[in-house]
């Protein structure tokens, strides 16, 4: 596959790349190595994942990561309860008491997790590693043998290969550095907030019959906020529900009473909202915008 | 293209990036995978960023050290300008043939026509050389711009202000101010040509966002600066508590788990896990805010404030000559502005200039009661004591004693530490930890030591 055929196929799927990125996934596959991408909230790493997965007819698996995530929750955990019920029926059957090999640590009373279903899959997946930077550095280590030989150890049972090898794509939004163990494992891409052109055509793409007026004037007002100091500037996909609601309510021009209207859509916070308030309220500021 | 390739990932080592061979091997695999016969620099460019460097910085840094190997690249200058309307175009296509400089009313003409192209083609088309002898970047710019014919056409710019509309002269103006940015960037590859390794790795350093020194960053690194600091503010200070609470990993816990278990006919199916959780400590942070400090102060405000979720409580004092605290400042406003604020209050600065000894002996006289075993304090600055005999390192003792610990954080290096009025040394035995801290890669060092 090359990069013509990705970026077509990503487009197919709702997705709009840069040259870059469409790049960057070729050199993943060439290599057969995981992509690391970082970027800020909202940029389009996860929903890269998901079109990526669409375009190879793949089954994606996603380990969504969080502080105090361990192995029992991403690699695998023993079932504690069968384990328990299964001795207890042995004893049950066996007067003596526990008869002769039992044996609970068998692959039947293992709990498969994210990672190792992944390797475990009878066709290859795409791996989803979302926000690997809300794990800690010790969740970390558990990855590294997977990310480098396919293979995942099993104290009580040995070393379990990969039956397929998935293609393994981390997200993180650089709240914290990764460790140069995980990164070296991976290829890394950084994924900003897309250009004005590449983020009208994903506006046009969900929204074929917007105004062509309407699609400069919210690209070039979302210009314009992403420049102002917020605690959290609008991601991608709340422009879109923006958008939404702009088509819904039949709305052809960004005039700034819509724009005040509307402005808890794409700001999460009561500050950027008061601040987006006294900007657009602000004539100079506003100008430009709607002779876009 | 395989030795090219493993001497720009040596290259990168040296400057404090750590590629390892497997890195440079995924980068040569690609590239001969490509079947590229020509180095293309914008492959290249890409590749090295996401095989070796891998950083929301490394864009730049790769395209910067690419250029100065290469030169510039239309379609990357472009990039990294914003100026998207620039398509390719070499001398050739342009009329020039190599080495030959545009007549004046040419280039006049380009400027005047908003032509940056021919700007760029005519830069570099012309075969500047610099003397080996020549060091001072600005010599070498004045010699450029003279050989390029920039001083002429600016003065014939200036001529004619009066017949070209105000419009019309400051479009002009920007494209001369570009034009002056190209001739930089020249200037910057031809003494390159001539430095020595150890020197260019020194330029190299200075462009990493993790190297380069707080007190000597520019506006251009601030950004990826702030972006790595507030990354490692995670790590400060954030001890383990006594206390445990019900958790779904960690030891099990006997008691709890047989009590779980009556409800389950005294059979334990479900444990009961019990895990320390890390305690908020109080913080107090010590400002020195002279002037000499003053970047170390920005980032080191940033760096603390970035994390206020891993601190119960966070006190803040200011000082330059008289200590003054600082925390209703930063109570009610974001830290940036609360330090913009300090900055005009005179209460802390009455000589203006540092007096560590004053400062902590009033600190002493007012806070230390206040100081207990959940406190950490952290104190930031030069230590430079402008000679006063008054040095009061026997406060810093005590401070360690009251409190959970002592870290003093300094911009100079350890060998400037007993360097003219620096009297780091002295106050150095008397804290937990007292650690140089002149870029993001020492903070993280530090922050691996607490």
């Amino acid at each position: 596959m090359n990069v013509d055929q990705i970026i077509l196929g990503l487009r197919e799927n709702c997705y709009i790349p840069d040259e870059n990125t469409a790049r960057v996934l070729n050199y993943s596959l060439l290599l057969n190595k995981p992509l690391l991408i970082e970027g800020p909230a909202g940029a389009g790493k996860t929903e890269l994942a998901k079109a990526f997965s669409q375009l190879l007819g793949r089954e994606l698996i996603r380990l969504q990561c969080y502080e105090g995530i361990d192995e029992s929750q991403a690699l695998y955990e023993w079932n504690y309860q069968k384990q328990l019920l299964y001795i207890q029926g042995k004893s049950f059957s066996e007067k003596d008491g526990i008869g002769d090999g039992v044996d609970v640590y068998t692959r039947d009373f293992l709990l498969h997790r994210p990672l190792l279903k992944a390797i475990e899959n009878p066709t290859p997946s795409i791996l989803l590693i979302d926000e690997i930077d809300k794990s800690d550095e010790e969740f970390e280590s558990f990855l590294l043998e997977i990310l480098s030989d396919w293979q995942i150890t099993i104290p009580e049972i040995g070393t379990i290969p990969a039956i397929t090898i998935p293609f393994v794509i981390l997200t993180s939004n650089s709240t914290r550095n990764l460790s140069q163990a995980l990164r070296r494992r991976c290829l890394y891409l950084y994924l900003d907030y897309p250009t004005e052109e590449r983020e009208l055509a994903i506006l046009k793409i969900h929204f074929p019959m917007m105004k062509d007026t309407l699609g400069k004037q919210v690209i070039s007002f979302i210009r314009k906020t992403r420049l102002e100091r917020l605690k959290k500037h609008p991601s991608i996909s709340e422009v879109i529900d923006w958008v939404d609601i702009l088509e819904k309510s039949n709305i052809e021009n960004l005039v700034p009473q819509v724009a005040l209207n509307t402005l808890n859509i794409l700001f999460k916070y009561r500050e950027d909202v008061l601040h987006m308030e006294e900007k657009i309220s602000q004539e100079d500021w506003y100008n430009g915008i709607l002779h876009t | 293209m395989e030795y090219f390739i493993l001497n720009i990932g040596i290259l990168l080592r040296k400057t404090g990036i750590n590629v390892t061979i497997t890195e440079i091997r995924d980068c040569i695999k690609v590239l001969k995978s490509l079947n590229v016969n020509k180095l293309n620099q914008f492959d290249i460019y890409n590749l090295i960023n996401t095989t070796m460097i891998k950083t929301p910085w490394g864009s730049e840094y790769a395209q910067w050290l690419i250029e100065l190997y290469f030169g510039p690249d239309m379609e990357l200058l472009s990039d990294r300008t914003g100026l998207l309307t620039y398509g390719r175009g070499t001398g050739k296509s342009l009329g020039l043939s190599t080495g030959k400089i545009m007549s004046l009313e040419k280039l006049l003409q380009a400027v005047l026509n908003d032509n940056m192209q021919s700007i760029f083609a005519a830069v570099y088309n012309s075969n500047f050389d610099v003397e080996p002898w020549m060091e001072d970047r600005q010599d070498v710019l004045k010699m450029l711009q003279a050989q390029s014919l920039w001083d002429e056409v600016s003065d014939s710019l200036v001529q004619m202000q009066d017949k070209i509309s105000n419009e019309q002269y400051n479009a002009a103006a920007n494209i001369m101010d570009e034009w002056n940015e190209l001739l930089k960037e020249e200037a910057e590859r031809q003494l390159a040509k001539n430095m020595s390794e150890e020197h260019l790795l020194m330029e190299m350093e200075k462009r990493n966002p993790r190297r380069v020194s707080f007190l000597e960053s520019n506006d251009d690194l601030i950004l990826s600066m702030s972006r790595e600091i507030q990354k490692l503010g995670k790590k400060l200070a954030v001890r383990k508590g006594r206390r445990r609470r019900v958790s779904s990993k960690g030891i099990i816990s006997l008691p709890k788990t047989i009590r779980k278990s009556l409800k389950t006919s005294g059979i334990p199916v479900n444990l009961v896990r019990m895990k320390r959780t890390p305690s908020k400590p109080d913080l107090w942070i010590i400002c020195d805010m002279s002037n000499s400090v003053s970047k170390f102060i920005y980032f080191m405000n940033m760096f603390v404030y970035s994390t206020q979720q891993q601190y119960s409580h966070i006190r803040s004092f200011v000082f330059v000559d008289r200590i003054m605290e600082s925390t209703e400042y930063f109570n009610n406003t974001d830290w940036e502005s609360a330090l913009n604020n300090l900055k005009k209050i005179k209460a802390y600065n009455i000589t203006g200039y540092s007096h560590y000894g004053n400062m902590l002996m009033e600190f002493a006289g007012n806070y230390l009661t206040c100081l207990n075993k959940q406190t950490t304090v952290i104190i930031l600055g030069d230590a430079r004591n402008n000679g006063n005999s008054l040095e009061s390192s026997e406060v810093l003792k005590e401070i360690k004693e009251k409190a959970a610990a002592l870290y003093w954080l300094n911009p100079l290096t350890k060998d400037q530490w007993n360097e003219k009025d620096c009297i780091m040394r002295r106050y150095e035995p008397n804290c937990t930890i007292a650690a140089s801290c002149s870029n993001v890669e020492e903070l993280e060092r530090f922050l691996s030591l607490i």
